[in-house]
């Protein structure tokens, strides 16, 4: 017990040993940041080693402190060639380093990441695919939600709010999903239906999106099943800034007259404000704002607030404490199902009525209210040893008002963590940690419940010639209701080869997902079938393994590949039982996704950056033989972009095959999803105008049943920084 | 500029001519139009009243629930006298069975269903008539629906209970 307790108390006491203030100075590095036309560039100069950043400001001016000894620097901004530059500094030297960036492709590598090792690493070195969204890219995009931005990275698709990450979850109406949502590292799926609640961080908080593709429970255990998706907020720079966004749109009518369903254009509106203030030792941020959308259906319409601030203490060189919360609340319209069929809504004899709502769902709406509230300790007391200390807290707040029956639901998540990441020895990095975590929930469906889930994992990389092989595993220990314990290992082996044709990575490691609490306790009834628990459901798992490669030729031309087989077993799908008139949730399915995943981009000429993301994926439930459900067999992205000065344009076309295979309404009419999003935009000191007109083609499908998809939208987002 | 536009136009000629509309109004329905009859008494606890159909003629109370339309169903509008002109939506092909099916208030179980009146062959009148639907709305499948004279769903899945 002792030995147990050793590593853990050491790591305990190091993070809360007063930080010797006195005995370490700081180098500094500074000068500014310009494009090869000498125009100055607002770039993110990055210390590689600890993650911390300074922003150029508007005559692309910067300055960063970074610990005396290597450093390795990275200077980056969106469309142009990051630059690393190595610099060896003595304590308290001054030195200037001007950069020149040359305009680039969207960038597959090098990139540092910090999701798929639980430390910062090169993405280039990673065992598994990780697609990565920087700030500059989303913002070039004007969407206004976390899911728009996530949903065009390859091998990413998201089914009406339900994300799936080559195709990892299906649609399941938002119960259980296989990915698991990181907030700056802290997991955020809801405490008791397990699904995501993507509006929990305002978009204008994320700095950076990193999406992990595989099985991740090795180090993140229950829920990264299919991969992992990191929301990093930004950075606070010193000094004062602000930032205001104000965003309308207006949603198409139907293309049909015999489809409209009111007299008037349906619009939305919303703003957001942000000021920051920071120091060298105290940064804080906040932000507040809100929308009111029509909607683009019947019974569409949504109201949304949000607040949420973050604070940092940096009592040292390589010590960060940081506090960070956000709110949001929601008030929509529940479109359900839309109408088919004689008597379900005004159907003007039209077999079906994409536009309006089936009358069964009529007066439906909800209330969520959502937030979270985390403080993390980042310490780095030598060069080898870095640790990281966090607790969290997720609350989500549901009421489901429909006709002559109302649900609600409280759930809570409490979580803490305490991770060491060590160099031992030059070339080798070993991540420990351990992790606890309690979710509960009191709902009049799910029933007074709670689950406590323990965790410890270590894993680790180094050389081995060239190449750099990675070995780890978890162990998560979980109990329900405080009942005996259900153990669950996750292993994980992988490697990297740098070549001269590119590095290649090679990866399998084991993933599950623990059943959520309302899988497991949710009492209902739905069309007349009486929904029943089913306590005894068991954890499922998957085995996934990658081979993959990522290459760049002469700066023009790079890609990232990767041949991926996942073998699911035990998944846990609602069950029909037409004898009894039930329905529960059991492990039943074994199935099977594999495919490639392949990421291309590229600049034939200087101003113009264009990009190809294609997956193909052969999915199987082989406990019936048959399809999976809500699979594309083939996702395509297609992206180009043409800068001109102050001036941008460029578009996004993204293809979805028809699905082999849906649920609830297999007769019903679909098609393939082909969606062209078209962009444009201008910047000028503090103002910057983006237009953005999505679904350009208007083309009128659905992906899930009987939901019609956003229509063409046409939105302009205003924003001015100071 | 005018050579980055050359270029690009032929991708976007690709991407047009690729691109259809999408989902498009389909004029009419698809399904089965007709008139029931009631006959006879509602009973006290009656939830509704239902048309549905089944491919082919449920074997098993498994087979019970592999009908069309898809729940939730909506019943036939109150009050049970007299006659109703219905409509159904379902996809093209071959019934075995169209079905008026009583429900008693309660979980939608067999228990609670019973076979109130079904459309018959033309030249057996025992026998329930096969409808087919290609494509528009198959007309005049018209039956009674006779209260007094319900079965239980194991009068055709035996067996019954004591």
């Amino acid at each position: 017990m002792t030995r147990r307790l050793a590593l853990p108390l050491s790591l305990l006491a190091a993070l809360v040993a007063v930080p010797r203030l006195a005995a370490q100075r700081t180098a500094v590095v500074y000068g500014s940041v310009r494009d090869s036309g000498g125009q100055p560039l607002r770039a993110t100069v990055t210390d590689v080693a600890t993650g911390l950043r300074s922003f150029a400001d508007n005559q692309g001016r910067y300055q960063l402190s970074v610990a005396p000894g290597r450093t390795v620097v990275r200077v980056a901004h969106i469309g142009y060639a990051s630059v690393f530059d190595t610099l060896t500094l003595g304590s308290a030297d001054s030195v200037e380093r001007n950069y020149f960036l040359r305009p680039a492709a969207v960038e597959l590598q090098p990139h540092v990441v910090v999701t798929a090792a639980k430390r910062s690493q090169l993405l280039d070195q990673a065992v598994t695919s990780v697609a990565v969204l920087e700030q500059p890219d989303i913002a070039r995009r004007a969407v206004t939600t976390v899911d728009e931005a996530v949903d065009k990275a390859p091998g990413v698709q998201f089914l009406n709010g339900q994300v799936n990450i080559r195709g990892s979850t299906g649609y399941v109406q938002g119960l259980g999903s296989r990915v698991l949502l990181l907030v700056d590292g802290v997991p955020a799926n809801q405490g008791d239906r397990g699904g995501i609640n993507w509006d929990l961080v305002p978009l204008d908080r994320v700095e950076r999106v990193e999406v992990v593709k595989g099985a991740g429970s090795s180090l993140y255990g229950s829920a990264a099943l299919g991969g992992v998706v990191n929301l990093i907020t930004r950075e606070i720079p010193p000094g004062f800034h602000a930032r205001v966004r104000a965003t309308g749109s207006l949603f198409s009518n139907p293309p049909h007259d015999v489809w409209r369903f009111r007299n008037y254009t349906g619009a939305r509106e919303g703003i957001d404000v942000t000021g920051s203030y920071g120091t060298d030792m105290f940064r804080g941020s906040y932000s507040t704002g809100g929308w009111h959308s029509d909607g683009y259906r019947e019974q569409d319409r949504q109201d949304h607030w949000q607040t949420g601030g973050k604070g940092e203490w940096r009592p040292a060189p390589g010590t960060v404490v940081t506090g960070a919360g956000s709110w949001a609340s929601d008030q929509y319209q529940v479109p359900l199902r839309w109408c088919a069929g004689p008597g379900s809504c005004d159907d003007r004899g039209q077999a079906y009525q994409p536009f309006m709502i089936d009358q069964s769902g009529r007066g439906a709406h909800t209330r969520s209210d959502k937030g979270y509230l985390m403080a993390t300790l980042d310490r780095a007391p030598s060069p080898r040893l870095e640790l990281h200390a966090r607790a969290s807290w997720l609350r989500t707040h549901f009421t489901d008002f429909q006709p002559g029956n109302n649900d609600a639901g409280v759930a809570n998540r409490v979580g803490a963590e305490l991770r060491g990441n060590l160099a031992p020895a030059p070339g080798q990095d070993v991540t420990v940690g351990a992790e606890g975590a309690r979710s509960d929930v009191t709902s009049d469906i799910f029933g007074n419940h709670s689950q406590t889930e323990l965790a410890a994992y270590g894993e680790s990389e180094r050389g081995l010639g060239a190449t750099r092989l990675t070995a780890g595993a978890r162990i998560d220990y979980l109990a329900v209701d405080g009942g005996s314990l259900t153990a669950v290992l996750s292993p994980r082996v992988g490697g990297v080869l740098p070549t001269a044709r590119g590095a290649w990575r090679v990866s399998i490691g084991r993933g599950f997902r623990a059943p959520s609490l309302a899988e497991r306790f949710v009492s209902t009834s739905v069309s007349g079938l009486t929904v029943i628990p089913n306590p005894s459901l068991t954890p499922e798992t998957a085995w996934s393994f990658e081979l993959g490669n990522a290459n760049r030729w002469s700066g023009l031309l790079g890609w990232d590949i990767a041949l991926f087989w996942t073998e699911a077993y035990h998944l846990i799908e609602p069950h029909v039982d037409t004898t009894l008139g039930q329905i529960q949730f059991r492990n039943v399915a074994h199935a099977r996704l594999a495919g490639l995943d392949l990421a291309l981009d590229a600049t034939p000429l200087t101003r113009l950056t264009t990009s190809l993301a294609y997956t193909f994926l052969y999915s199987r439930d082989l406990a019936v033989d048959s399809a999976l459900a809500f699979r594309p067999t083939h996702l395509l992205t297609l992206a180009a972009d043409y800068r001109w000065g102050r001036f941008g344009a460029g578009g996004d076309f993204r293809y979805s095959s028809r699905f082999g295979r849906v649920e609830l309404y297999p007769d019903d009419p679909r098609v393939d999803a082909k969606v062209l999003d078209l962009r444009a935009s201008w910047e000028s000191g503090p103002f910057a105008a983006r237009v953005l007109l999505t679904n350009a083609l208007d083309y009128i499908y659905n992906l899930v049943p009987r939901t019609l998809a956003p229509v063409r939208t046409l939105s302009v987002t205003l924003t001015w920084t100071y | 500029m005018h050579r980055t536009a050359r270029r690009l136009l032929p991708l976007a000629l690709v991407a047009g001519v690729a691109c259809d509309k999408g989902l498009a109004p389909i004029p009419g329905l698809v399904g089965i139009r007709g008139t029931v009859t009631f006959a006879g008494a509602e009973p006290a606890n009656t939830d509704g009243v239902f048309i549905i159909a089944y491919h082919t003629f449920p074997q098993s109370t498994a087979d019970l629930y592999s009908f069309v339309p898809a729940p939730p169903l909506q019943s036939l509008p109150r009050p049970f006298t007299g006659s109703y002109s219905y409509t159904i939506g379902v996809p093209n092909g071959r019934y075995e069975w169209v079905v008026a099916v009583w429900k008693r208030v309660g979980l939608l179980i067999p228990d609670n269903l019973e076979e109130a009146g079904f459309y018959r062959d033309q030249a057996v009148p025992t026998q329930p008539g096969i409808v087919v639907v290609n494509g528009t709305v198959t007309d005049a499948i018209d039956f009674v629906i006779d209260f007094d004279n319900m079965h239980p769903v194991c009068f055709y899945i035996p067996p019954c209970p004591p």
